[in-house]
């Protein structure tokens, strides 16, 4: 199963898990190609900061993957703030980005201690 | 509550009028023999005003296909008047920036989330393709500018204002509104109107907190609202409270934006925003 995985996360020999598209829908770099350093560079320079990656090929890499854990954290965290309850798709897509924000911004300790809290 | 709004009258009457660089900008524009050569030097005059419009425009939301090293490129790509704005935001940070720090509220916060807003607002327009999207950075920007004069002219109040903030776990207006009785909408539009600043742009700072967004001259209020919603929820900056109020249906029905949008665009919206806060306010 794909996983998504932070740019600073990413090690060479991971497997794309998904095609890299541009904004008109061209693929960049196509699903299955094995990443090495060359790509690194190609995702910082187009701003790349999430990718979809086909689980790890060596286990140090096991637990860099944003877990289940980490998001349910994160989506609390953005669920806490809200006023009002999400009602349409578009809501939903702009609270999942959120949620994967956080876990950029945050560590894990922060969302932890933000969860004892409720 | 008709003596606050006398006094913030007052308190806007000792704000100084614009930049000569934005008056001289907005004369150049009606001269018609004024040509992109002349405001671009006139710009160039003024090296730091320069330097930080070229790295607003080589951020990703203006999506230009190569990088621009040149005020008199940048005019020729993106118009005058989107230049213009440019510079009449960033000449309304450098005016309030230095101002009074209230204990939970720290300017440089308070234009993290301008300056937020403003990208999302501006992707909003790009998305759309709104014909005159040069409105759409300087109306996020500058959307919430009434709680700086609130806050620099009521200090004592704003810090109540604050206090209730923090105590009912509310939003920032309705405090304001609550404590003294105005808000930040009415406050801002006071300035605005002082400052002549275009019509559409008036409304947004009046009406971004609650507006019927069924018209299509209501787009930039709109986008303005969403994007202010989507700046909350990114956390972008700090303005004045910790919570993200409702999207008003009408705004998403006006702005027929894709499902995926914000998840599409997010690493676009991201980086510029951090660019945007680093070129602009020099801190990340």
């Amino acid at each position: 199963m794909p996983l998504v995985v932070h740019i600073e996360e990413i090690v060479p020999g991971m497997v794309l898990g998904a095609p890299i598209l541009n904004r008109y829908g061209q693929t960049l770099l196509a699903q299955g190609i094995t990443i090495d350093e060359k790509h690194l560079l190609m995702f910082k320079t187009w701003g790349i900061r999430h990718i979809s990656v086909e689980g790890p090929k060596d286990k140090d890499a096991k637990s860099v993957s944003i877990n289940e854990d980490l998001l349910r954290l994160a989506r609390m965290h953005v669920q806490k703030r809200m006023l009002w309850e999400i009602s349409i798709p578009i809501e939903e897509d702009l609270f999942n980005t959120a949620a994967e924000h956080v876990i950029d911004i945050y560590s894990t300790n922060d969302l932890e201690a933000d969860d004892d809290k409720y | 509550m008709i003596n606050i709004e006398k006094k913030i009258y007052d308190a806007v009457e000792e704000i100084p009028t614009l930049p000569t660089i934005y008056s001289v900008l907005s004369d150049s524009l009606i001269n018609p023999n004024a040509n992109a050569a002349d405001v671009a030097h006139l710009i160039s005059t003024d090296q730091s005003a320069s330097f930080k419009v070229l790295k607003v425009v080589n951020s990703p939301i203006y999506h230009l296909s190569s990088r621009i090293e040149s005020i008199s490129l940048a005019v020729l790509h993106l118009g005058f008047n989107e230049i213009r704005n440019i510079i009449l935001a960033l000449s309304v940070i450098n005016l309030f920036s230095k101002k009074k720090i209230l204990s939970a509220f720290r300017p440089v916060d308070f234009w993290k989330h301008s300056i937020g807003t403003g990208v999302i607002t501006r992707y909003i327009g790009n998305a759309l393709q709104v014909p005159r999207p040069e409105n759409y950075f300087l109306a996020g920007i500058i959307h919430d500018i009434g709680k700086l004069i609130l806050f620099e002219n009521f200090s004592e109040q704003y810090e109540k204002v604050l206090y209730y903030v923090e105590n009912k776990k509310c939003l920032i207006y309705e405090a304001e509104r609550e404590i003294l009785g105005t808000d930040h909408t009415i406050a801002g539009s006071i300035l605005a109107e002082k400052w002549k600043l275009p019509e559409s742009v008036c409304k947004v700072i009046r009406w971004h907190h609650g507006h019927p967004y069924t018209d299509e001259s209501d787009v930039l209020i709109a986008a303005t609202h969403i994007g202010d919603v989507a700046a909350r929820m990114l956390e972008f900056g700090y303005p004045g409270d910790d919570y993200v109020h409702k999207p008003d249906p009408n705004a998403w029905e006006l702005l027929k934006l894709p499902q995926h949008f914000f998840s599409k665009s997010a690493d676009i919206l991201i980086s510029s925003y951090e660019e945007a806060i680093n070129s602009i306010l020099n801190c990340s």
